[in-house]
């Protein structure tokens, strides 16, 4: 894995490489400094460019988009008070306080420092764990890896906000929807109604269905929900007085960053739970450890470094499950492996092994993405809360328009669009009836692999499917989801015991 | 809201039922293997969901999340803040929001039309200039400068980096020296 150093660091270095992470990390600032859009909105987006790019352009302009939205957040949370995504929530208690007492430049200066730290530390992890997590991939066969799927949608659905049964039924549509079309392992056309030209020769086209699903459905959200992005809050003016001290805080404070960080990281391996409990965790176990937890919330350097550090170093975390087994945790992994399908790479157990050069890319693209959104947060803050206070019924248009531009772009289909449509629409009705998107989203990256690793098992047993049941690790894995499964009704049962 | 969701739940169930149980008859029992693993576990979970809706004490057993089985979180809170969006909503009845899906989809699907009629070139400065004098009611020098904004983006991100070839609408026009349109239609 490590001979995978030089390659990815020299190719980050050219020019070309680092105006694509740049470019990556401006737009994802942007879209994370708008309340209600997100990276994902933007990789949604954008993913009609990475089809016209090479493997590595592709991979560096991912990094910058992935990695840096909830730097630009934490922007708003401290001027404005109102976080720029969920995952910046906990940095307005303390950040927003220290504005408002004159430290804006100094909170913005935590925030953007909390977070590389984080971020580094995150992916520090990751460079540790990667190499004792290959030397047990090698432990799973396509049973162990079905199981393994299974357990990480069961996870997921568990992990997600709001009902696990509705969880778990998104994931299933997620699944079935990625089967309809054209099936490589049988040789066949399935559930496709007779269409001629549509899904007949391919999958449903995935970025007319990431696109529907995570930029259209926003756009009728916003249109039901109305109004202008922010008009609530006091707005404060950042200035650069103060960014220096704040950098230094994060290192004073060195305690509160290194269990933040740890705490991140964890989090992030965890599939499914995601930045806002981490953030939130972060903030609640720095107070909890504090000499003196009364001064939380009153605008303290430690809020800002406990909750910045906390939800950016979940992205080493959640790299880990990614990278190893071609899992994602989280709807960000699960567009990064969208993207690794539309650059030419096929993700899985021997991804690692077969392109160190990729994941290195991977971790020195996060680090100069983070790097270089700590820059223009310092630079722009005052700029980038002004974005905030766009009104949504101008966006909406303008995100539309290119959401259907793009879909077009990706394969050069008219009905393409209208599917986007469609499923935007869908979308919306799953997300407001408590459907979760997310293991929607993961359901439909996993579904050919999990119907292949299923079928390579029956393959492998002659048609026996005690298999997933007599290999240790397969077993145990079942065994987990089971047990994952159970819990809300041993759960209930306990409560109703305790009344 | 109970009875919108009881309907789609229906719906939903009746879409996993023609399209992943009676058209997958015609499939060999191999093929059809993994979809219906998938499909009648979701079928049965579907229809506890839509008992749930009925007997709301028996769903919200399942209203639980990994978050309540951490200490010091307070899974409401999360719930919150998951809630981060468009801040100044005020909330709506549910005829409200109905109305507002109907007229952002006929936007939406009025925009597709005019695309697939008149091509990319033509429907989008037409949909944002109507979209945003008549829903938007943003004044129309704005109008025009962000119609002209967008549109240079488009040109220079998807037809001059991309290469892309706009679909150029179904309609053929000929005025003198300029000539469009006239898109073959793709089989659906």
């Amino acid at each position: 894995m490590f001979e995978g150093i030089v390659p990815g660091l020299a190719q980050l270095f050219s020019p070309e490489m680092l105006a694509l992470v740049a470019l990556g990390t401006v737009i994802s600032i942007v879209f994370g400094v708008i309340p209600g859009l997100s990276s994902v909105t933007a990789i949604a987006l954008l993913f009609p460019f990475i089809f016209g790019m090479e493997q590595m352009q592709g991979i560096f302009f991912m990094t910058g988009l992935l990695g840096t939205a909830t730097i630009g957040g934490s922007v708003t949370a401290i001027l404005l008070n109102i976080p720029g995504t969920a995952v910046n929530t906990a940095t307005m208690f303390d950040g927003h306080p220290m504005a408002k007492n004159g430290e804006a430049g100094r909170a913005i200066g935590i925030a953007a420092t909390a977070s590389v730290v984080g971020m580094i530390f995150g992916l520090l992890v990751l460079i540790l764990l990667l190499p004792l997590v290959l030397k047990v991939i090698f432990l799973f066969q396509p049973p162990e890896f079905f199981m393994l799927i299974m357990l990480g949608l069961v996870t997921v659905a568990f992990a997600a906000k709001g009902n696990m049964i509705k969880g778990l039924i998104s994931a299933g549509f997620g699944i079935l929807i990625a089967l309809i079309g054209a099936s490589p392992i049988f040789g066949i056309e399935r559930f496709t109604f007779g269409s001629q030209n549509y899904i007949k020769y391919d999958s449903v086209p995935l970025i007319a269905f990431f696109v529907g699903l995570f930029a259209v459905r926003e756009v009728i959200s916003y249109a039901t929900k109305g109004g202008t992005v922010a008009k609530q809050g006091e707005r404060i003016h950042a200035g650069f007085k103060g960014i220096l001290q704040g950098a230094k805080d994060v290192f004073i404070n060195w305690r509160i960053t290194l269990q933040s960080s740890v705490l991140g990281t964890i989090i992030g391996l965890l599939p499914g739970v995601g930045g806002t409990v981490a953030n939130f965790l972060g903030y609640t176990l720095g107070m909890q450890t504090s000499k003196d937890p009364s001064r939380w919330g009153t605008g303290i350097p430690e809020g800002v470094v406990a909750s910045e550090s906390s939800n950016n170093a979940k992205d080493g975390g959640a790299l880990m499950p990614t990278l190893a087994f071609g899992i994602p945790g989280s709807v960000e992994m699960a567009l990064l492996l969208v993207a690794f399908t539309i650059v030419g790479l096929v993700p899985g157990p021997f991804f690692v092994t077969e392109h160190p050069d990729i994941v290195w890319a991977l971790i020195f693209g996060y680090t100069m993405s983070a790097v270089m959104a700590a820059g223009i947060v310092f630079l722009s803050a005052d700029l980038l809360a002004r974005v905030t206070v766009v009104p949504v019924k101008y966006l909406l248009p303008v995100v539309l328009t290119f959401a259907l531009v793009g879909v077009y772009a990706s394969r050069g289909s008219i009905w393409d669009v209208a599917l986007a449509l469609v499923v935007g629409l869908f979308g919306y009705a799953l997300d407001r009836l408590g459907f979760s998107l997310v293991t929607m989203a993961i359901g439909f990256v996993l579904g050919f692999l999990a119907e292949r690793n299923f079928t390579q098992s029956l393959q492998i047993s002659a048609g026996e499917y005690s298999i997933f049941f007599t290999r240790p690790i397969s077993l145990t894995l079942f065994v987990v989801a089971i047990i994952i499964l159970v819990l809300p009704i041993i759960r209930a049962r306990m409560s109703k015991a305790s009344d | 809201m109970r009875n919108a969701a009881i309907i789609f739940e229906l719906l939903l169930l009746a879409m996993l039922g023609y399209i992943f149980f009676i058209s997958a008859a015609d499939l060999l029992p191999r093929q059809r293997l993994v979809p219906l693993i998938i499909a009648i576990p979701s079928a049965v979970l579907l229809v506890l969901t839509i008992a749930g809706e009925v007997s709301p004490r028996l769903m919200r057993q399942f209203n639980v999340s990994i978050i309540d089985f951490m200490p010091s979180i307070d899974a409401d809170e999360i719930a919150r803040m998951e809630a981060v969006g468009v801040v100044d909503s005020a909330p709506t009845s549910l005829a409200t929001e109905l109305r507002q899906i109907v007229v952002v989809l006929s936007w939406m699907w009025g925009f597709f039309v005019v695309l697939f009629i008149f091509g990319m070139l033509i429907g989008i400065p037409l949909f944002l200039i109507s979209f945003l004098l008549l829903y938007s009611r943003l004044i129309w020098w704005k109008t025009l400068l962000t119609t002209v904004s967008i549109m240079l983006i488009i040109w220079g991100a998807f037809i001059q980096i991309l290469g892309l070839q706009l679909w150029s609408g179904v309609i053929k026009v000929d005025i003198g020296f300029l000539s469009w349109g006239g898109e073959f239609i793709p089989p659906i």
